[in-house]
């Protein structure tokens, strides 16, 4: 036998165990050797037979009548495990409730933080793109006016419309034009300014003109353009010009 | 006691099952009875420890932890402790000292309890006596085993030895077979 065992053993612990007269700390230590020592084990299980079979041998036979009174006493008490166990349930369910709904909220308030991030990041990748092309047409704008076979021409109005004054840059190689609208009069609701290239002796309807925020605008560019005219046409612009009309025009 | 009835009832003390109660009294009432009338020597008193311990172990059913002891300890413990209580109780009474210390219980004059004023049954007359005394001191008076060599004005060794030596002699009157539970 392990000599720490047979220490154990010959100590009293184990049956102070048996009698419930051990202190916290010596039952962990008594349970620790049933568990890990076979021997101890057995001879625990030993000492409660022991002790049932020497009890059991002064048994008195208990008086019939008592049965009945302790039945009384121990149906008429209400179960104080169930009534405890059904409020930790209600509680719990609560609680569970409430974190759950607690969390759906916040679940539901990241996801919406996450919609608007998404949305904001889409604007931003839309703006990035914007800018790109701005920034790509600003280029090509600049390139074309610091481009030195571009031309410049101011249109002024006539009496007409003195205040109109449009420039044009016209470059023959790359063939592009672009206007800026400086200044446009003021014209009824169903009148427009539209914009002509004079090519061989015909007028070909280039854009309407109006004031935007962009400095440059680019119109379609004609072969062989021998002039540019500004008319004063219905609203939505005419496919031939009304001469009557003209306002501004300038010959290369 | 048969171990799929010990089973049993503990399966419906866990499930606070009255008909727990029914079966516990018509298996261990009687052992129980002889324990709380072996420490407090009075029937009545006895009785009143019986209900009492009965309405205990209904209440802690839930405490009770079958891998730490058989049935019968765990109920011997709560009659035993509820009787010494009672003595204790019965004897604050009597005597109305002020001062008495709660380890009175576990330090009555072993005279007290001396075998002779006991009612033994005859199948156990056969222990002898200096064997017996430290068995019920043990037992049936909640006594630690310095406690016994104290009271009984014998040696701690000699304490240990006659319990080791009772309990074996005991297995020999009882003519019982230990079932040793594998581990």
């Amino acid at each position: 036998m392990n000599e720490r065992v047979k220490i154990f053993l010959d100590g009293d612990m184990l049956e102070r165990y048996l009698m419930d007269t051990t202190s916290p700390m010596e039952s962990k230590e008594v349970e620790y050797y049933i568990e890990k020592y076979p021997e101890v084990k057995k001879t625990y299980i030993e000492l409660q037979e022991n002790l049932e079979e020497y009890a059991t041998s002064f048994a008195v036979p208990a008086p019939v009548e008592l049965k009945d009174k302790i039945l009384q006493q121990v149906q008429s008490r209400p179960k104080p495990a169930i009534p405890f166990l059904a409020i930790t349930a209600c509680a719990a369910t609560i609680l569970f409730g409430i974190m759950t709904f607690m969390i759906w909220r916040q679940n539901q308030e990241l996801l919406d933080d996450r919609r608007l991030t998404t949305e904001l990041i889409e604007d931003l990748n839309n703006d990035i793109v914007s800018n790109r092309q701005t920034l790509q047409s600003v280029e090509e704008q600049f390139m074309i006016l610091n481009n030195s076979s571009t031309e410049k021409y101011v249109l002024r109005g006539n009496t007409r419309a003195r205040k109109l004054e449009t420039v044009a840059y016209v470059n023959m190689l790359e063939k592009k034009s672009y206007v800026h609208v400086v200044a446009l009069p003021e014209l009824p609701d169903d009148q427009v300014y539209q914009m002509w290239a004079g090519v061989d002796g015909q007028m070909i309807p280039l854009d309407i003109l109006k004031i935007t925020k962009e400095n440059l605008v680019e119109i379609p560019y004609e072969e062989r353009m021998a002039s540019l005219n500004i008319t004063i046409e219905p609203k939505g612009g005419s496919k031939e010009a009304t001469v009557d009309n003209l306002v501004a025009n300038i010959s290369f | 006691m048969k171990p799929f009835i010990e089973q049993h009832i503990i399966e419906l003390l866990k499930a606070q099952d009255e008909r727990a109660i029914g079966l516990l009294y018509d298996h261990y009432a009687d052992a129980l009875f002889g324990v709380a009338i072996k420490v407090t020597k009075d029937e009545a008193l006895a009785q009143d420890v019986l209900q009492e311990s009965f309405v205990k172990i209904w209440k802690n059913a839930s405490k009770y932890d079958a891998t730490k002891a058989r049935l019968f300890t765990w109920l011997f413990r709560v009659v035993q402790n509820t009787a010494i209580d009672a003595v204790r109780s019965r004897q604050r009474k009597k005597t109305k000292e002020i001062q008495i210390e709660d380890s009175n219980v576990y330090h009555i004059q072993s005279s007290k309890f001396a075998i002779e004023h006991l009612d033994i049954a005859s199948h156990a007359a056969g222990l002898e006596d200096k064997y017996r005394v430290v068995i019920d001191a043990l037992f049936f008076q909640g006594m630690t085993q310095q406690e016994a060599s104290d009271e009984l004005n014998i040696p701690l060794g000699t304490v240990k030895s006659r319990l080791k030596i009772g309990l074996r002699e005991l297995r020999k009157l009882f003519g019982l077979v230990i079932v040793f539970l594998s581990i």
